[in-house]
């Protein structure tokens, strides 16, 4: 089986190969007068199909297709190789007309946007590992609620047998006082796809700390199981965070694509009709 | 530590279109939204009402039978009953893919209303409710092209058709892509016929001339590009204006420019850069007029600054000065430079002219071979000596006309310029030949004796006409550009036609004869000592009257600037000393390119004529300057890519005018 390394080198020269053929196509299609805009618009559009045809494989998962980490190689290395088309297909230059420059912004925003979803994918996967067990996306909530209902009802038990026989409230009021208001907050989804996002999380422990003086033995257990829970709750958050910003990205870069090959047809379709016909 | 737990079995799936409203809040219902997007909560329970009592029909799933029961309505308990542990209803909402989706339909079907609009809206029909021109437009127009900016449609077929009709053009367009270029020569008229050809010039002299170029290919890259055959033409060889001249790339772009790689990839014979590898150049384009340059030089003119005690020989800029564009070394006139030296030779009229009526000679005038080459063409094959005396009463009677109407029967049609005919006859009425002739003739019946006073004066126009003793009537040059000499040898030249046959009774055989008399080295005004004969492309000659081709004069496949070569003399032996350069040359005279011949040419008679005066067919080979052809050696000192350029289209023009065509 071959390393991470030397499969990515392989690819990498492959792609290269790749775009210095196409280069040299371009150099010798625009040298003999031929129509290169042509040839390289349509291979640009050729790739963009293929590319999209990662989302089909997606969805009929159940068709022999291939495997989708031998797609999603594919995807990453040929979408590189369709910005070398598509430099070579605007001629190293800025568009003159509005629907090519809006053709232009759509292509680029997708090849950018499907390069911070590569670091996306790249990056976040380590840090959620990073997080303790994983929690599928659609059931943070729920289990963050469970969280919630954990703190709360060790901090401010409802049965008799979980109270302190000696009736002391200093837990519930710091419930009150100082753990509600965090826990009936939202959490900031973006705050947390940052590293440094423990700030607030941090104060309310601290906090937290300075009360354990106040408390006896048994609330300083409770405050210590407390604690554990609040922690696993950011994780939890973090990790909401960090899932979100990976089936986010998407949002911008799937539409932009079927946008991008609509345009992109309709492209191809004035420019031959204008031209004289395919 | 897992704090957290849930059924596998229950939670909410990616797929899925809804999930519970109350699953942002972590409560969501064991049941769930229905595919439609409903809330079901209501179905988790339903009492059952059995004789007198509800009875609770939850099931296993979600959380089986209460013990509880259901709870009657207060206002009808027979009728109806809730669950006690039923869920909040809520008001589901879409998942996040199905949000994604809805994104992607709403990005979709806005690209698709752009391209309706586009296609729906005018795009240059003037009939259209919205002018999509500028967003269909791919740049703007160069500058020479702005006043088209009124719509696709000026210079695109397809702008003009509705939208159907265009989606119908993808597959069947009228006239493909040279439909529009036909649009383009509707202004670009200049390039004649064959402007879509290649080098704009007939498809069958192209080939001729490809197949005359060696297949030599040098770079890899050369080869490569005509591994991909030659450029995009059609089935009829034509090519496309917007294959060289690509537009909307903005005001400022150069919709002429093409690179050396682009150039060669039509020509069967590629090369490296001017310097490596192309053709030498070809023995240069006859100069107008006929001069010695090496004779002059180094003898003539020295002798003449000798006699003058001047210091200083003549110089080429002496003569030789820039036309108004720069690009056209013009001569100066014949005043200044020649008529010193040569006006005495130009106002010779000892020399026998053949516009003449020859006295003594008068009896002999039935024989073809020594009548006047115009008698012998206005008389044609009649020789008796009463249709003399018919003539010369015409044409004392009838002047020019008559002699027009002569020339007209004597001349085939096919070859008869009325309007040179017509302007020649003229100059005999203005230089005063008729008077003459009438004087001529009255005194050669009575024998008397004439004085040269009788005679009317000649308009300061033209020469002058005079009876000599010997009874001969004859003309005197009025001096250089005589327009009598030069209109009768214009009238010659466009006549010839049976060249070398040349018949001696017929007329057509007299006019070539009055060529030869008129451009012979002893004739009246010595036109033709200096002035060259070219072939027209139509089979006839044209005398080369003026000094050079004027810059209005249509371009041919090479031109030329003198105006940025001329600026280098004299200031290029500075340059070079500021910014050396191995290749630059160093003091830089007009003589670096055109050097004097060495070589002794015979520049007695002028090779452009024969041996009997005729104009020579093979007039490739004349050469009339005494100065070397210039050098592709010379040029390549200074032509390359980093000091002076080596592009094609600096000397060379693709669109070649119809009218050079043939002369190259």
């Amino acid at each position: 089986m071959k390393s991470l390394t030397s499969r990515r080198l392989i690819n990498t020269c492959l792609t290269l190969f790749c775009a210095a053929l196409i280069y040299a196509l371009y150099r010798i299609g625009t040298g003999n007068l031929r129509p290169a805009g042509f040839v390289s618009g349509w291979c640009l559009f050729a790739v963009i199909i293929f590319l999209a045809f990662y989302n089909v494989r997606k969805m009929f998962s159940f068709l022999p297709l291939g495997s989708s980490a031998s797609w999603l190689q594919f995807h990453i290395y040929v979408a590189f190789l369709s910005f070398i088309l598509f430099a070579v297909h605007i001629q190293f230059s800025v568009p003159n007309g509005i629907f090519e420059c809006t053709l232009a912004l759509i292509y680029l925003s997708v090849f950018f946007s499907g390069i911070l979803g590569l670091y996306l994918t790249r990056v976040y996967p380590a840090r959620l590992t990073s997080l303790g067990s994983e929690v599928i996306f659609e059931h943070i909530p729920v289990a963050r609620r469970q969280l919630c209902d954990q703190i709360e009802s060790l901090m401010v038990p409802d049965d008799v047998a979980a109270k302190d026989d000696s009736g002391s409230v200093a837990l519930a009021e710091l419930y009150r006082d100082t753990v509600h208001p965090y826990l009936s907050t939202d959490h900031n989804v973006l705050i947390h796809l940052l590293r440094n996002s423990q700030r607030r999380h941090k104060t309310l422990l601290n906090r937290l700390a300075d009360q354990i003086r106040y408390l006896n033995t048994t609330e300083q257990g409770r405050l210590a199981e407390v604690n554990s829970l609040l922690d696993r709750k950011f994780q939890v958050e973090t990790q909401y965070s960090l899932q979100a910003a990976l089936k986010g990205w998407l949002f911008f870069h799937i539409p932009a694509s079927y946008s991008l090959l609509i345009l992109g047809f309709f492209h191809g379709v004035l420019v031959h009709a204008w031209r004289g016909g395919l | 530590m897992k704090n957290e737990s849930f059924d596998p079995a229950r939670y909410q799936r990616p797929h899925d279109g809804w999930q519970c409203g109350h699953h942002c809040d972590g409560r969501p219902c064991p049941i769930g939204p229905s595919s439609t997007g409903g809330c079901t909560v209501n179905q988790i329970c339903a009492p059952v009402l059995q004789g007198d009592a509800w009875h609770c029909t939850r099931a296993k799933a979600f959380g089986g039978r209460c013990q509880e029961g259901p709870v009657p309505d207060p206002g009808a308990p027979t009728k109806f009953a809730t669950c006690p542990h039923q869920p909040d209803s809520c008001q589901p909402q879409r998942s996040l893919r199905q949000k994604r989706g809805i994104v992607t339909g709403i990005v979709v079907a806005a690209s698709l209303g752009i391209c309706l609009v586009v296609v729906g809206g005018s795009s240059g029909r003037r009939d259209g409710v919205l002018d999509t021109s500028a967003i269909v437009s791919p740049g703007a127009l160069t500058s020479h092209h702005a006043s088209l900016e009124q719509g696709c449609a000026t210079c695109h077929t397809a702008a003009s058709q509705s939208a159907m009709q265009l989606l119908n053009c993808l597959v069947d367009h009228p006239g493909g892509d040279l439909a529009d270029s036909r649009k383009c020569l509707e202004c670009h008229r200049e390039f004649g016929d064959h402007a879509m050809h290649a080098h704009s010039v007939p498809p069958k002299m192209m080939q001729q001339k490809s197949e005359d170029v060696a297949n030599n290919l040098h770079t890899l890259q050369q080869q490569l590009t005509r591994l991909s055959e030659t450029h995009q033409t059609t089935e009829s060889g034509q090519l496309a204006c917007a294959s060289c001249h690509v537009e909307h790339h903005g005001v400022a772009f150069h919709l002429t420019a093409l690179t050396n790689q682009q150039c060669q990839s039509c020509h069967s014979g590629s090369f490296h850069s001017f310097a490596n590898g192309h053709p030498e150049f070809r023995e240069r384009k006859r100069a107008f007029l006929y001069f010695d340059h090496s004779t002059h030089l180094q003898t003539h003119f020295k002798k003449a600054s000798e006699a003058l005690m001047q210091s200083q020989s003549l110089e080429c800029r002496d003569c030789h000065v820039q036309s108004s564009d720069g690009s056209v070394m013009v001569l100066a006139n014949y005043e200044k430079m020649c008529q010193e030296c040569h006006h005495s030779q130009v106002m010779d009229d000892a020399m026998p002219m053949d516009l003449r009526i020859p006295g003594t000679e008068f009896v002999t005038f039935r024989s073809p071979k020594t009548r006047p080459a115009w008698m012998q063409i206005v008389l044609g094959s009649d020789v008796s000596e009463s249709s003399e005396d018919l003539l010369f009463h015409e044409l004392i009677d009838g002047g020019d006309a008559a002699v027009v109407e002569r020339l007209k029967r004597a001349i085939p049609a096919s070859d008869f310029d009325a309007r040179k005919a017509a302007s020649a006859a003229k100059r005999l009425e203005e230089s005063g030949f008729f008077v003459a002739l009438r004087s001529l003739v009255e005194n050669a019946r009575t024998d008397d004796e004439f004085a040269e006073d009788d005679l009317q004066a000649s308009p300061s126009v033209t020469g002058a006409w005079s009876i000599h003793e010997d009874h001969s009537l004859r003309y005197r040059s009025s001096g250089h550009a005589d327009p009598l000499i030069r209109d009768w040898l214009n009238f010659a030249v466009n006549a010839i036609r049976q060249y070398p046959e040349v018949p001696e009774a017929d007329s057509a055989g007299a006019v070539d004869r009055l060529f030869q008399q008129l451009a012979a080295p002893e004739a009246s005004g010595r036109c033709m000592k200096c002035h060259t004969v070219d072939r027209l492309p139509s089979g006839g000659f044209r005398i080369n009257w003026e000094t050079r081709q004027s810059a209005s004069q249509p371009n041919g496949f090479t031109q030329f600037s003198h105006g940025p070569h001329v600026a280098l003399l004299g200031s290029l032996e500075e340059a070079s000393m500021m910014d050396a350069h191995p290749n630059r040359p160093t003091g830089t005279r007009c003589e670096t390119c055109h050097a004097v011949q060495n070589q002794t040419v015979d520049f007695r008679k002028a090779e452009f004529l024969l041996d009997d005066w005729m104009p020579n067919p093979d007039y490739h080979h004349a050469e009339a300057s005494g100065l070397t052809s210039v050098q592709r050696a010379d040029c390549a000192k200074c032509h390359t890519p980093d000091l002076a350029g080596d592009s094609c289209l600096q000397c060379h023009n693709y669109h070649v005018h119809p009218e050079q065509v043939n002369e190259r």
